[in-house]
C-alpha cells in the first residue's frame, strides 16, 4: 500500500547569521479554537484541565512544555502542541490549522533588529515582551508574532508563503549582520 | 589651508586618500569631502543648475546648495551628494557635475552669458510655438543643459533597507537643546530615540568656540554622548535625518548607514529609511544662517561665517589666508575673532550697522555693504562702496532662520516673530511635537538649554511622566537679533536661490508681472523648488518680494516646507520592493514537481500555478493545452485546486448565515452533499461563486474562486461582527491547511479507486456528494465536484502531505493514459460547459445577466437580494450572458473584443456587448468564447460582428447558447 509522505514547509530550515538564528519550529499539532455558545469561560476551564493553560485574552501567549495557547484574533485562539480534548471540542468550536501554517522561531541577541525591518509593531519589551503575540504583517504577509518566554520570537505564517517569508527574514538577518560587523 | 592646532573632529595621525576629479588628494579621517576640499584650498566645486556658474562651498551640513558631487563609478555612481555631508574615507572617488568637458571649462558657461535671456519665466515666454516643438525639442534639450548629476541607466542594486521604531520620545537634533532634552527625558524614564543628522552628536557645539559647563562645548557634547550612550532607555542614531513628520507620531528618517565605510559585506545596506512612532518629540532642529544677497555674492570663496567657524574649530581649516566677512551684527565679529585667534588675517570686516565695534587689527566698515565681488572660478575681491579689496575669501552672516521645516509638514505654517525677525513654529503645528531651541528663535546655548529642559518637561508630562530635577549647565548667554539685512540693492545679479540660480531680480520681475502671491513667485521664478527646498533662500527671497510688492513679510506670507527634509534615494524608500517586488509569491504544494515537469509558472493573484505541461514534441502552448483538453474529455487529468479559498464555517447559526450570505438556500443542504452557490454584493451584483460542503451539523466549508478568497472572507468577518453579531458563527481560512487536487475525465473515479480505501461508486459518493476518505494510509475528504463537464472528484489531503498526493496522482493518472493539466486547459476546459469565472463576474453583472437569476431564492432574504430586485437590474436588454462561435470554422476570437449588430458601422454608439472568455475548443474544432450581449438570450442563433479595435480584428460570430457541451450533464453525473 502506498504511503504519503509528509513534507514541512520549509524542509527544515536552520539557519545562524551573525547572533541570530532561523529556524523551522515544528508542531505537531494546530488548533483553532473558539467559544461556542457556552461562553469563553467553559472553554477556558476545559483548556485549563486539559493544558493547564486559559484560553489567552487578546495580545496575550502562555506556554507550558511543548504546549501553548495564543490569541489570534477576536474570540479565537491557537492551541499549539496538543489535540484538543473531547471536553475542549464540546465547550468550543475548533478546526484543524497544523497544515495551513508554516512557524518558524528566530532567536539571539539581535533578532528584534531583525524583526524590526519587517514588522511595524512595537517590539519592545514594555508592549510585546514574553507572554506576547500580535497579529501584523510581516513584509506583505499575514503573521502570527509571538514572543516566548525565553526571548525567542515564534513567527507563524501562511504555508503557501513560507519561502518568502524565509527570505525576506533572511535578508533581514544579513543586513542587522552586516550593520554589526561595519567597520568603524 | 589647514590651521595647526585646531579641529577637534579630525584626526591627523590618520592620513586618508580620497580623489576629486580624477585629482589625487589626501584628508584626514573625520574630514568631510567639503573641508578636506578647503583644506587644499579647492574652491571651485561645481557648476550651478541653469546658468553654469563656477560655485564653491558654501556651507556646513545638509543646507549645502552649492557642492553637490558624484560619489563612486560607473553603475554604482550616486549623484547629487552635497559634499559637507559625504565623509572621507580611503579610496574614495567623486567628481563635479553638471559641467562639461570639465569644472574648470565647462562650455555651457556659455548660459551665463546669455543670463540676461534666461531670466524668470523665460521658457514660459519662449517655448509657447511652434506646438510640438516642446516635448520633442525644447524640453530635451533645456534638460539636457540645466540639471543636477545624472544617474547610471543601470538598475541600482545598491542594498538599502527600511526599519521601524518606536519609543515615547524622540528627540530630532542634537545641539545644546537636543542633548540636554534627551538627557531630562531620559533620566525621568522614557525610552529616548535621539536622532542627529551629523556624524556626531554636539550641534552648533561642535562649530564653535565656547564654553558649556566650564569645558569646551564639544568636550561637554562628547560627555553628554557617552552619558546617554550609557543609558539602557536611549538609543542614539547618528547620521540619520528626520525627514517627515505624519500622522499619529509616525516620522520619517534616512540613516546614513554604509556610505561612508568601504565594506566586503554586500548586504550591508548603504541607507536605511525608518519608520519612528514616539508618542511625544522634542524638536531640536537648530536654525540655519541666511546668506545676504548682494551682486556675484555666488563665487567660489564666499561661505556662511556659520560655517566658516565650523571648519576652523572642527575640521582646523580656514577657506582663505585673507578672509573678509560681511554681516549684520556679532556673527560677523564672533567669525573675524575667531579666525583672527587661528591666524588668518581679516583685513576688512563690513558691518551694515552703523555703530558697529572696533576690532583689533582689522578696519570694521561700519554702515557699509558688500556691493559687487570679482574672482570668476575664485574670488579675488569684494567692493564697498568706491573701494576694491583684494581679500581671497568672504564670510557672510545675514542672520539666522529657524529649522520649523517639519512643524510645516501637517499643514500648519510658521508664523512671523518680530522679536527674531523670522518665521517660528506655529503652536501646536504637529500633535506631540514640542520645538526648542534654536528652531523656535532662541539662539544663545544659555536660553538653549533651559528650552531644551522646558520641552522636555512638556513631552514627559504627554507620556505621563515626571521630569527630574536637573541642574543647568552654565553656558552662554545672550543672543542678539540684529536687523536683517535682505539684500544689497544694485544692478547686477544677486543670488537668492543658490541651488536654483534665482535671483534678486527675478523675483522682482515675477512681482512686475503680478505672481505676486508667494505661492505664484515660487512657481514663476523657482525659488526653493530646488532640492534643498530653499533651506538658505526662502526668507530673503520673500523679503525681496514683499519690498517689491509693498507688504510686509508676515502680509506676504511664507511657502509651505514638504516632506522629505533632505532628498531621499527611491532605493531607500522602496527598500525590499526591487525586482520581483515585495508581493508575497504562494506557492501550491505541487509548485516543485510541477516546475520540474517544465510547466511555465502564470500568477493568479499571489499564486504561481502551472499554464500547461509541455510534452516531448509540442512546440507551442496550444498543443500542449489541446492535449490537456483532450486527455481530460477522453481519459483522466490532474490538476492542483489548492489555490480556491476555503473557509471553514461553524456554529449554531451557520446555515442560517449562509442563506443570509448566499443567494440561493443553504439551510436545506445535508451532512456529506455539496452545493454550488453565488454569492451577491449588497448592490445586488455578483461577488463570487463557489460550493460549499455541508460537513456535518452546522459545520460548511465553504470554496471561494481564487482571486476572491481574502474579499469573501473580509466580508464574511464583517456580516458576522457587524450585521448578525449575536449569530453563532464561527469562521476561519482552511485555504492553506489542505492541498485539493481536481481529478477529472472519464476514467477518474477508475483511478481514483486505485488510490483511496473507501467505495468511491455513485451511490457511495453521488455527484455534488462529499465523503472522508482514507488515501495513502492519510485522512482526507473526497468532493464529488466538477469544473470541466467531465465526471469530476476533488480529493483533499493536510497540505504536508500535498506534494507526495500530486506525485501519486500525476504517476497513477499516466497509467490510465492521463496526466496533469494546467490553467490553460482548464479554462477552455470551462468555456465548454459555459462554467463562468472572474473574467464573466467582473463586478459589474447581476445574477440575472449571467443567467442564474433563478438561483436568487424568493422564499428567503440574502444579502444583495433587495438591490437585485432593482427594475433596471432585470431588464431584457441588458448585457446577458451567451456563447459565441466565429462563423468561418477558422474565425478568430479575441477576449475583450466588442460586439456589433451587422451592418451597424463599429462605433461607441452601437456597441452591442463584449467577448469576456476565450479559447480553442478541440472538442469542437474552431475557438469558442462567452460574452455578454443585448438582449443575449434572445438572440441565439444571430450573427453580429466581433471586433477588436486594439488588435484590429472583425470576427463574423454566431450567438449561441453559452454551454457548448453536454448541455444535459450527463457526463459528469456519470
Amino acid at each position: 500500500m502506498v504511503k504519503l509522505v509528509p513534507q514541512s514547509p520549509l524542509g527544515d530550515l536552520d539557519v545562524t547569521v551573525g547572533t541570530v538564528r532561523l529556524r523551522e519550529e515544528q508542531i505537531d499539532s494546530i488548533w483553532s479554537l473558539s467559544a461556542g455558545t457556552g461562553g469563553g469561560s467553559a472553554l477556558s476551564a476545559a483548556l485549563v484541565d486539559q493544558t493547564g493553560l486559559p484560553f489567552p485574552d487578546p495580545g496575550e501567549l502562555y506556554e507550558d512544555g511543548d504546549v501553548s495557547t495564543c490569541w489570534t484574533g477576536p474570540q479565537q485562539a491557537f492551541l499549539l502542541g496538543a489535540a484538543p480534548s473531547g471536553a475542549v471540542l464540546a465547550a468550543g468550536v475548533a478546526t484543524p490549522q497544523t497544515d495551513a501554517w508554516a512557524v518558524m522561531r528566530l532567536s539571539g541577541a539581535d533578532s528584534a533588529d531583525v524583526l524590526a525591518r519587517l514588522v511595524a509593531v512595537d517590539l519592545r519589551p514594555q508592549r510585546l515582551g514574553p507572554g506576547h503575540v500580535a497579529r501584523c504583517q510581516l513584509g506583505h504577509m499575514a503573521c502570527i508574532l509571538g514572543h516566548l518566554e525565553d526571548g525567542s520570537w515564534r513567527i507563524m505564517v501562511f504555508r503557501s508563503m513560507a519561502k518568502h517569508a524565509a527570505e525576506e527574514i533572511r535578508h533581514a538577518m544579513d543586513g542587522v549582520a552586516a550593520r554589526a560587523a561595519r567597520p568603524n | 589651508m589647514r590651521i595647526p592646532g585646531l579641529g577637534h573632529g579630525i584626526d591627523r595621525n590618520r592620513k586618508v586618500g580620497f580623489s576629486f576629479n580624477h585629482r589625487r588628494l589626501t584628508g584626514f579621517g573625520g574630514d568631510t569631502v567639503a573641508s578636506a576640499l578647503l583644506a587644499k584650498d579647492i574652491k571651485l566645486v561645481a557648476r550651478s543648475f541653469k546658468y553654469h556658474r563656477p560655485r564653491g562651498v558654501m556651507a556646513l551640513g545638509s543646507e549645502e546648495p552649492n557642492a553637490l558631487i558624484t560619489v563612486g563609478t560607473g553603475d554604482a555612481a550616486m549623484p547629487n551628494l552635497r559634499a559637507t555631508q559625504v565623509e572621507l574615507m580611503a579610496g574614495l572617488k567623486t567628481r563635479s557635475q553638471n559641467a562639461w568637458p570639465s569644472i574648470e571649462a565647462d562650455f555651457l558657461a556659455v548660459n551665463d552669458f546669455v543670463s540676461p535671456f534666461l531670466s524668470a519665466g523665460f521658457y514660459y515666454k519662449t517655448f509657447m510655438w511652434p506646438r510640438g516643438f516642446w516635448e520633442k525639442l525644447y524640453e530635451p534639450f533645456i534638460r539636457r543643459a540645466a540639471g543636477l548629476g545624472k544617474l547610471p541607466m543601470a538598475h541600482d542594486l545598491t542594498p538599502h533597507e527600511k526599519a521601524f521604531a518606536h519609543c515615547d520620545v524622540l528627540v530630532i537634533g542634537s545641539g545644546p537643546t537636543g542633548l540636554i532634552a534627551a538627557w531630562a527625558a531620559a533620566e525621568a524614564g522614557a525610552d529616548v530615540i535621539l536622532c542627529e543628522e551629523d556624524t556626531m552628536l554636539g550641534g552648533r557645539l561642535l562649530h564653535e568656540n565656547e564654553e558649556v559647563d566650564g569645558t569646551a562645548g564639544h568636550l561637554w557634547a562628547a560627555d553628554m554622548s557617552e552619558r546617554l550612550a550609557a543609558m539602557p532607555n536611549v538609543r542614539i542614531m547618528t547620521r540619520t535625518t528626520v525627514t517627515g513628520a505624519y500622522d499619529t507620531g509616525v516620522y520619517g528618517a534616512l540613516e546614513r548607514v554604509g556610505r561612508h565605510v568601504f565594506s566586503p559585506d554586500e548586504a550591508l545596506p548603504m541607507e536605511c529609511f525608518w519608520r519612528i512612532t514616539a508618542r511625544a518629540t522634542v524638536l531640536a532642529a537648530g536654525a540655519l544662517e541666511r546668506p545676504i544677497a548682494f551682486e556675484n555674492n555666488d563665487r567660489p570663496g564666499i561661505l556662511l561665517s556659520a560655517a566658516t567657524r565650523g571648519y576652523l574649530h572642527r575640521y582646523g581649516v580656514a577657506p582663505g589666508s585673507r578672509v573678509a566677512v560681511f554681516g549684520t551684527g556679532p556673527d560677523a565679529h564672533r567669525t573675524a575673532r575667531d579666525l583672527k585667534a587661528a591666524g588668518v588675517e581679516v583685513p576688512y570686516l563690513v558691518d551694515t550697522r552703523s555703530d558697529a565695534p572696533a576690532l583689533e587689527d582689522t578696519e570694521v566698515i561700519s554702515g557699509a555693504r558688500v556691493t559687487g565681488t570679482r574672482g570668476r572660478k575664485a574670488l579675488r575681491s569684494i567692493t564697498v562702496g568706491a573701494r576694491k579689496l583684494e581679500v581671497d575669501a568672504l564670510a557672510v552672516a545675514g542672520g539666522w532662520t529657524p529649522s520649523v521645516h517639519l512643524t510645516c509638514h501637517m499643514n500648519h505654517r510658521p508664523v512671523w516673530d518680530e522679536g527674531v525677525q523670522a518665521f517660528v513654529p506655529a503652536e501646536g503645528a504637529v500633535p506631540g511635537m514640542v520645538p526648542a531651541g534654536a528652531c523656535r528663535g532662541v539662539y544663545s546655548t544659555a536660553g538653549c538649554l533651559q528650552d531644551g529642559l522646558r520641552a522636555a518637561s512638556d513631552v514627559l508630562d504627554m507620556v505621563g511622566l515626571t521630569p527630574l530635577s536637573l541642574a543647568l549647565p552654565a553656558a552662554e548667554n545672550g543672543a542678539e537679533v540684529p536687523t536683517p539685512l535682505w539684500h544689497v540693492p544694485g544692478q547686477g545679479r544677486a543670488w537668492l536661490d543658490f541651488q536654483n540660480d534665482v535671483t534678486v531680480k527675478d523675483v522682482k520681475l515675477a512681482a512686475a508681472e503680478n505672481y505676486a502671491s508667494v505661492e505664484h513667485m515660487k512657481r514663476y521664478t523657482t525659488q526653493g523648488m530646488a532640492p534643498d527646498q530653499g533651506k538658505n533662500s526662502n526668507l530673503n527671497a520673500l523679503a525681496v518680494l514683499a519690498e517689491a510688492t509693498g507688504r510686509s513679510i508676515p502680509e506676504t506670507g511664507t511657502t509651505t516646507f514638504r516632506p522629505p527634509y533632505v532628498p531621499v534615494a527611491l532605493g531607500a524608500i522602496g527598500a525590499g520592493a526591487r525586482g520581483a517586488g515585495f508581493a508575497p509569491r504562494r506557492l501550491t504544494t505541487s509548485d516543485p514537481d510541477s516546475r520540474a515537469m517544465g510547466a511555465p509558472m502564470i500568477e493568479a493573484g499571489l499564486w504561481f500555478r502551472p499554464s500547461y505541461f509541455p510534452r516531448s514534441g509540442e512546440t507551442h502552448w496550444r498543443d500542449s493545452c489541446d492535449r490537456e483538453v483532450k486527455m481530460v474529455r477522453e481519459t483522466v487529468g490532474v490538476t492542483d485546486v489548492s489555490t480556491l479559498g476555503k473557509i471553514d464555517i461553524q456554529g449554531a447559526d451557520a446555515a442560517r448565515f449562509l442563506d443570509l450570505v448566499y443567494a440561493n438556500k443553504f439551510s436545506t443542504l445535508k451532512p456529506g452533499k455539496a452545493r454550488y452557490g453565488l454569492m451577491l454584493r449588497e448592490d445586488g451584483h455578483v461577488m463570487d461563486d463557489g460550493t460549499t460542503a455541508c460537513l456535518g451539523d452546522g459545520h460548511y466549508m465553504m470554496t471561494t474562486t481564487t482571486a476572491a478568497a481574502g474579499p469573501v472572507m473580509s466580508h464574511l468577518e464583517f456580516v458576522a461582527q457587524c450585521l448578525v453579531p449575536d449569530w453563532d458563527v464561527h469562521l476561519i481560512s482552511a485555504t492553506e491547511q489542505w492541498a485539493q487536487f481536481a481529478v477529472a475525465g472519464p476514467m477518474a473515479r477508475a483511478m481514483l479507486e486505485t488510490l483511496v480505501d473507501d467505495a468511491i461508486d455513485d451511490a457511495t459518493l453521488p455527484f455534488m456528494g462529499w465523503m472522508d476518505v482514507t488515501v495513502g494510509g492519510v485522512a482526507g475528504r473526497l468532493f464529488r465536484i466538477s469544473f470541466s463537464g467531465e465526471m469530476g472528484f476533488e480529493i483533499a489531503v493536510p497540505a504536508r502531505y500535498g506534494a507526495s498526493l500530486f506525485r501519486l496522482l500525476i504517476a497513477q493518472a499516466g497509467a490510465f493514459g492521463g496526466g496533469a493539466y494546467g490553467m490553460e486547459a482548464l479554462n477552455v476546459l470551462r468555456i465548454e460547459k459555459g462554467f463562468i469565472t472572474h473574467s464573466e463576474i467582473h463586478g459589474r453583472v447581476t445574477a440575472f445577466d449571467v443567467g442564474m437569476e433563478g438561483m436568487v431564492s424568493k422564499k428567503k432574504d440574502c444579502i444583495g437580494f433587495a438591490a437585485s430586485r432593482r427594475e433596471g437590474l432585470l431588464r431584457d436588454d441588458r448585457e446577458r450572458l451567451i456563447g459565441l462561435k466565429p462563423v468561418a470554422k477558422d474565425g478568430q476570437l479575441l477576449a475583450g473584443a466588442h460586439l456589433f449588430t451587422q451592418g451597424d458601422k463599429p462605433i461607441r454608439v452601437n456597441d452591442q456587448g463584449y467577448v469576456t472568455s476565450v479559447g480553442y475548443s478541440p472538442s469542437l474544432g474552431c475557438m469558442i468564447g462567452l460574452g455578454f450581449l443585448r438582449s443575449g438570450p434572445d438572440r441565439i442563433g444571430e450573427r453580429v460582428r466581433m471586433v477588436d479595435h486594439l488588435r484590429k480584428v472583425t470576427t463574423e460570430v454566431e450567438i449561441c447558447a453559452p454551454v457548448f457541451l453536454d448541455p444535459e450533464g450527463e457526463r459528469a453525473r456519470g
